[in-house]
């Protein structure tokens, strides 16, 4: 049998592969030390990989390097960087409190673009979206009108009614358990619907991909053991 | 043109928030999985477009394979694809019929023996 290094080393690899899919699928037996081991060799893997990514593409770049050879401005700017940088290490040290401030910049900055972010990119398109649905001088000239009409009024029946689910507001009368209007009330079963649907297709979403990703190690599995078998027949 | 590859719908959704609205005439797209797709969909069919396309799971995969005429991955998984799909909706037909049927027999049961007593 010819075998160069590479189809060694892919080998090896097909063969990790198809150790650690059996580990996994263990699992269908219940919780082993099998399954915990594969388990924690994929999360040290992945952490690893990030932790690397992160120093070689971020930290080393972005970092270090200005700090050692870039311009008098790079310096000044990547030390305003490494500063708060120190602090945050000091969380993991009895000393945590002093990496107080550093935490709260980054949750403060995190928390600032993800709303911007979600204004910009969600919420104004997305009602721009819902008015230009029922909006006939938006419709596009390829498809009928009519279809474009059904589909944006029922755009805007699940946006308004799925908005009503949930408005909570409900009038005080004194000695009785408060309770939303009955109008309130009756449109927000509309947006249960809306609402059950949306999970559904969510649900039915996510089982398709766990199905794709159980077709495709299932095939894969298949596949090793076919090219296991070629191989070992060829070998004699 | 960026190509965003994920099969986690909060990182699409992230990428359109962040990156997409910044973008002005570079195109966005992603190839995502299935569970995604319901996500970001919406923001593929906003005018204007934040989204310029997208491929999703095995079904826009084997539709992208013929349109470009190169057989792979997801016309391998075709035909196991679906056979799982028709296994799932058998079992929850039949799983419904049955616990259906169970449920008349036991409340057939409870109204017989409300009358013994």
């Amino acid at each position: 049998m010819n075998l160069t290094i590479g189809s060694l080393i892919d080998f090896i690899g097909l063969g990790l592969g198809f150790l650690f899919t059996i580990l996994i699928f263990s699992y269908l037996l219940g919780d082993n030390p099998f399954f915990r081991l594969a388990i924690h060799i994929f999360i040290g893997v992945s952490a690893a990989y990030v932790a690397l990514v992160t120093i070689n593409n971020v930290l080393i770049p972005r970092l270090i390097i200005p700090l050692i050879n870039g311009t008098q401005g790079e310096r000044l700017l990547s030390l305003l960087l490494f500063i708060p940088s120190l602090f945050l290490l000091t969380k993991a040290t009895p000393l945590r409190k002093a990496g107080n401030w550093t935490v709260a910049i980054l949750v403060g900055i995190g928390a600032a673009a993800a709303v911007g972010g979600a204004i910009t990119g969600t919420l104004f398109p997305q009602i721009l979206g819902t008015i230009n649905s029922v909006d006939p001088s938006a419709y596009a000239i390829s498809t009928s009108r009519w279809d474009q009409a059904i589909n944006g009024f029922i755009i805007v029946l699940g946006t308004v009614t799925t908005l009503i689910y949930f408005h909570f507001g409900a009038r005080e009368t004194p000695g009785q358990s408060s309770e939303r209007l009955p109008i309130i009330e009756n449109i927000s079963k509309i947006g249960k619907v809306f609402l059950a649907v949306t999970f559904g297709a969510l649900y039915a979403g996510v089982y398709l991909s766990s199905l794709a990703a159980l077709v495709e190690r299932l095939t894969f599995i298949w596949e090793f053991l076919n090219s296991l078998g070629f191989t070992l027949f060829s070998s004699f | 043109m960026i190509l965003v590859i994920t099969d986690d719908p909060n990182t699409a959704k992230s990428w359109i928030e962040q990156v997409g609205t910044q973008l002005k005439d570079i195109p966005l797209n992603m190839v995502v999985s299935a569970q995604a797709e319901p996500l970001i969909q919406p923001y593929f069919r906003a005018s204007p477009q934040l989204l310029s396309g997208y491929v999703a799971g095995v079904i826009h995969s084997l539709n992208y394979e013929q349109l470009r005429e190169q057989p792979n991955l997801a016309s391998a998984a075709w035909l196991p694809y679906n056979i799982g799909i028709i296994i799932t909706v058998g079992t929850m037909f039949i799983g419904g019929l049955a616990n259906g049927v169970l449920s008349l027999f036991s409340r057939h049961r409870a109204r017989q023996i409300g009358e013994i007593k």
